[in-house]
């Protein structure tokens, strides 16, 4: 590039430092949503591939059962009498820690002396004095703690854990300190608690039961014919799975919600796509007669452009290092949101520090300079293409702009067509749902010029009347600099309706949730184990309880509940078993399935239920086939009806209370249900229930008010980090904005200097400023309405539905529409504000000479 | 008989802070102008001339002294109030034209009677005759720069009349434009302001023009000097 070409094109930049530092801003911005967002969650899924890898280890394939696990005779017989080597039992669940609430440990129990060629950990332990592998093995009740975790609850070795097990306490002496991890973060033993098969037994209610039986089995021919051996020597109810399906199901579950996220982050990178846009439009813009004088002198057009494009990627350069800089600070905020939304709706995930692999690192240098040089493409081939003698010429520059907005229109009526057909294309698939919500955001952009001279035409009159020649003037400037005033007006309608959109939809999700805790919560007391009260129950109640719980007095009826999870080649199916009163089956709302039918069904007939998620991912529907592999081996399900559940996106089977004991042998319940007399008082009742339950477990007892509620926190800390999206969207639409107009009205110091010397007082010249930013912001606003109703439906029905499985109801309430509109004049007429200052404070004589 | 002196300049100072350097462009310059009389400010370029012209509009402020027109003191008046005054009374010619580039030709001239909260019927009409004078009437719809540089200082000229005001201020209004157009131009400022008999202070870099002048001043090192005006 020609050297005084690129230093005026710098000093250029220099000489703007407002609008060099803004674009630079909002590329940082952008940049460092999406490196946040990513950072996170890179973390989130390293830290669930090293807890995987620390209780995996290398086995290649596991023996699992039932909800009750398999029964150890099963190792026995394969080690002792079979021979066969590389097997190792393990019996693993969670235990909570009553002195540290809500803290949770991983419980691996396993037999130390199997354990070498599987987990890579275990190797470090023979080394380490610190550990005490003797007592581990002899003594009961003693486990290995990670230093790092013991740190934090204040022990030491020596020191006595306590715990709390199904509402029951333990206590475990720590016999020895592991280490977290070692230097290649192979493994990662925060929040495990390591204890022998024995002690993992008796502390999870398990004695004589494994939870798998861990196997190495070679590759190959050798390794298919040692899979037959072993399923043949195996009774029919354990079932042989390769390790990978369980971590593969695991992160699958994670996957549409991870999708989801990067779609967000995505969309605050568009938007400062807009801001680069704006930036690099207007850098051309202003130097229009510079740029025609430099064509005049010869300068060729492939010049013009490589210093445009040059000095684009400068900026981009720049924000994209920034970018990256405070996208790991805010990384390092998200990360806990990330890890809080995976550890309330999937699984339990330890994240202690923010992972920055340097392939992300390049990526988003790569993203920014890619988007960077994508959003100044048009300016700068703009600049290159257009004749010096239209360049030094503003109207004939305006006059292009006129001709451009009706080619805009007719584009974006094309993309959106193109956009909606995707939409309506018969599919599951999220990336072409994603296709068409970026395409209709394209497409409403491309048709933002034509609407904004329409609705600026529409007002004019009225502007006019309300503030005369203030006002003829505002609409006049926005209508005659369409070139800037229409991108501003743009980024600004993307960002609002990107905000409101992602409030209807979160808004009609809330309004969906809460209707249906309303229907399905109808009991007046639920009973479990302590646990988080928006959780389903976990753990099991001693069956003693359940039979005096339902004896009480006060108590009219009760249902049952039994949440578990089934193991297979297929993945990890979730079954709820109901004993349910007939005053439950009211709370179920069918999408599919006929209710005077489904409950006989269901009942009699060893009919399921599966939830809405379930049938929309596994593409089933009433009277189809379910194979579920029981205690007695696999057998189908057909299933009565399909009902909705907003409880778990992976979707679960629901069955009666009988067909499951004919089926498994779990005798375990999770929850009750309670029905009061309604001359009771649930509060005197409580008590009696927690009198009753004093001897055998500690239980906790919730009103149906309490679980609503607890739910609906649940729900909105879910959507917290949708939420700062949301927010972080705003804010790099806002700079955008604050940006362009700001540009837009210091370019114009001239004019104003002018329509100063002639007698526009500093109040009238204010009111100029703020009235054409106002029209902006009213333009910008009303555009979005329609936008981003339709971008909300799209995510509702379209994204949200393909996602999680769940339909709900569009609620668009007449505030959130009110707030968009607000938000939009807002940012306008505050981005008016500081040209509007310094126009007003600065003397005529000064705008005069400025150009 | 001689008219009334309705601009008086007293001791005006302005002085510019470069850096750490205070640059003096008018010192101590008094002058008084008379009502009707076409006044030529002759000078270099950088010689203070815009600067003068600036301090007696009202849209700069002198470091020291003052400027008072028809009996109202400027130096000593708000911002707001200066503004107003300017609106009222004085008209605006300037090199580059500035015409606002969003308004059309017909929009530019009546833009002074708006602010001035005069635009009736008989005040438009009047205006729009203007039009007629100046012979841009079938530009009317036209927006600035599709018009060239003489039509555009010709409508610069008409706007600075159309408010009726008591002085008119030129910034070396030929100074952008060929020497044809530029005695056009120079015709037509002095056919209407004295038709309107307007006090008209023009600042130059060219003699060309002292011909048409009732007096010449000239700006040399801050000081104004007065010339004889030569028929």
């Amino acid at each position: 590039m020609n050297r005084i070409l690129w230093r005026a094109s710098l000093r250029h930049l220099l000489t703007h430092p407002w609008q060099t530092g803004l674009a630079v801003l909002g590329i940082a911005l952008g940049v460092a949503v999406v490196v946040s967002i990513n950072l996170a969650e890179v973390s989130a899924k390293r830290a669930f591939a090293l807890s995987i890898e620390t209780v995996i280890g290398k086995a290649t394939h596991q023996i699992i059962g039932g909800p009750s696990g398999l029964d150890e005779a099963i190792y026995v017989q394969l080690r002792v009498e079979e021979g066969w080597k590389s097997a190792a039992p393990v019996v693993e669940g969670y235990v909570y820690v009553p002195g540290d609430p809500g803290r949770t440990l991983k419980l691996l129990g396993v037999d130390p002396f199997e354990e070498s060629p599987f987990r890579t950990y275990w190797q470090h332990f023979g080394r380490d004095s610190a550990i005490d592998m003797a007592t581990l093995v002899t003594e009961p009740n003693t486990a290995l703690l990670s230093a790092i975790t013991a740190k934090q609850l204040g022990l030491k070795r020596g020191d006595t854990l306590k715990l709390r097990v199904d509402g029951e306490p333990y206590a475990v002496r720590i016999v020895g300190l592991s280490p977290s991890g070692n230097s290649k973060g192979k493994f990662s033993l925060d929040d495990v608690l390591l204890t022998d098969i024995s002690t993992a037994q008796t502390l999870l209610g398990m004695l004589g039961r494994l939870s798998r039986v861990d196997l190495i089995l070679p590759t190959g021919q050798q390794g298919s014919a040692q899979l037959e051996r072993l399923r043949a020597l195996l009774p029919p109810a354990p079932e042989v799975i390769p390790t990978g399906v369980h971590t593969e199901t695991i992160q699958q579950m994670t996957r549409a919600f991870h999708t989801n996220l990067t779609a967000l982050s995505l969309l605050a990178l568009l938007v400062g796509m807009f801001l680069i846009y704006n930036t690099m439009t207007f850098l051309v813009v202003q130097r229009r007669e510079l740029i025609g004088n430099l064509r005049a002198l010869g300068v060729t057009r492939r010049q013009i452009f490589k210093t445009i494009l040059v000095e684009a990627l400068s900026i981009g350069l720049v924000g994209t290092l920034c970018g990256l800089l405070f996208g790991m600070l805010l990384g390092e905020g998200l990360l806990g949101l990330v890890t809080q939304t995976i550890n309330d709706l999937y699984f339990a995930v330890t994240v202690r520090q923010l992972a920055v692999p340097p392939l992300a690192l390049a990526l988003a240098v790569l993203l920014g300079l890619g988007v960077t040089a994508l959003a100044a493409f048009v300016p700068a081939n703009e600049a290159a293409i257009v004749p010096p003698r239209v360049a030094m010429s503003r109207s004939l520059f305006e006059t292009k702009a006129h001709h451009w907005v009706r080619r805009s229109a007719l584009s974006g009526v094309l993309v959106i067509a193109f956009a909606t057909a995707t939409l309506l294309l018969p599919s599951n698939s999220l990336g072409l749902g994603l296709i068409g919500l970026f395409a209709l955001v394209l497409g409403a952009t491309l048709i933002t010029p034509a609407a904004t001279v329409a609705l600026v035409r529409l007002c004019q009159p009225a502007v006019s009347r309300v503030f005369g020649l203030i006002g003829r003037l505002a609409a006049r400037s926005v209508l005659a600099s369409l070139s800037r005033t229409t991108v501003a007006v743009a980024a600004l309608m993307v960002a609002v309706s990107a905000v409101l959109s992602i409030g209807i939809m979160i808004g009609s999700f809330r309004l969906s949730v809460a209707e249906w805790l309303d229907s399905v919560v109808r009991a007046d007391l639920y009973v479990s184990l302590p646990h988080p009260v928006a959780s389903p129950p976990e753990g099991t109640l001693a069956p003693a309880l359940v039979e005096r719980i339902g004896a009480a007095p006060g108590v009219v009826d009760w249902s049952t509940v039994r949440r578990t999870r089934i193991d297979s080649e297929r993945g990890i199916t979730e079954i709820v078993a109901y004993k349910l009163s007939p005053h439950s089956h009211s709370g179920f709302r069918f999408k599919e399935g006929d209710p005077s039918a489904i409950w006989p069904a269901f009942e009699d007939q060893e009919a399921v239920l599966i939830s809405e998620p379930y049938a929309y991912r596994h593409g089933l529907g009433v009277n189809a086939l379910v194979r579920l592999r029981t205690d007695h081996g696999e057998r189908d399900f057909r299933v009565a009806g399909v009902y909705y559940d907003y409880g778990s996106d992976q979707g679960v089977i629901a069955m009666s209370r009988r067909t499951y004991e004919r089926n498994w042998t779990d005798r375990g319940v999770s929850g009750i249900g309670i029905y009061l007399d309604p001359d009771t008082a649930p509060k005197e009742i409580e008590e009696v229930l927690h009198r009753i339950a004093g001897p055998h477990q500690e239980v906790q007892i919730v009103s149906n008010r309490a679980i609503r509620e607890a739910s609906l926190e649940v729900f909105d800390r879910t959507f917290a980090i949708t939420e700062v999206l949301r927010l972080l969207a705003a804010v790099v639409a806002f700079i955008g904005v604050f940006s362009a107009l700001t540009a837009l009205e210091l370019e114009r110091a001239r004019e104003f200097g002018m329509l100063r010397a002639i007698g526009l007082t500093p109040r009238q010249l204010w009111g100029l400023i703020m009235s054409q930013t106002g029209l902006m912001g009213v333009a910008a606003g009303l555009l979005a309405l329609p936008v981003g109703v339709a971008l909300a439906v799209t995510l509702i029905y379209v994204i949200n539905q393909r996602s999680f499985g769940w339909t709900m109801d569009a609620y668009i309430s007449s505030g959130s529409l009110a707030q968009a509109m607000l938000l939009a004049v807002t940012a306008a007429v505050l981005a008016g504000i500081y040209p509007a200052f310094k126009m007003t404070r600065a003397r005529p004589a000064d705008m005069l000479r400025e150009e | 008989m001689r008219k009334p002196a309705i601009i008086k300049l007293r001791n005006l100072t302005k002085v510019y802070q470069e850096g750490e350097r205070e640059h003096i462009v008018l010192r101590e310059v008094n002058a008084e102008f008379n009502e009707g009389e076409l006044i030529v400010l002759l000078g270099r370029s950088g010689s203070g001339k815009s600067t003068l012209l600036n301090l007696i509009s009202g849209i700069d402020v002198p470091t020291t002294g003052e400027v008072i027109i028809n009996s109202t003191p400027l130096t000593r008046i708000s911002e707001q109030a200066r503004t107003l005054f300017r609106r009222r009374h004085i008209g605006f010619i300037f090199q580059f034209f500035n015409l606002i580039p969003t308004l059309t030709v017909e929009e530019n001239l009546l833009l002074p009677l708006e602010l001035n909260v005069r635009n009736n019927a008989e005040e438009v009409e009047k205006a729009l005759h203007l039009l007629d004078e100046i012979g841009l009437r079938d530009r009317a719809g036209s927006y600035p720069d599709r018009l060239s540089g003489g039509e555009q200082q010709r409508v610069a000229i008409a706007r600075a009349l159309t408010h009726d005001p008591l002085l008119i201020l030129a910034d070396e209004p030929t100074g952008n434009l060929d020497l044809e157009t530029g005695h056009d131009v120079l015709d037509l400022l002095d056919r209407l302001t004295r038709q309107a008999g307007k006090t008209l202070i023009m600042g130059t870099h060219s003699r060309e023009v002292v011909g048409i002048a009732d007096r010449i001043l000239t700006i040399r090192s801050g000081q104004l000097m007065e010339e004889e005006a030569t028929p």
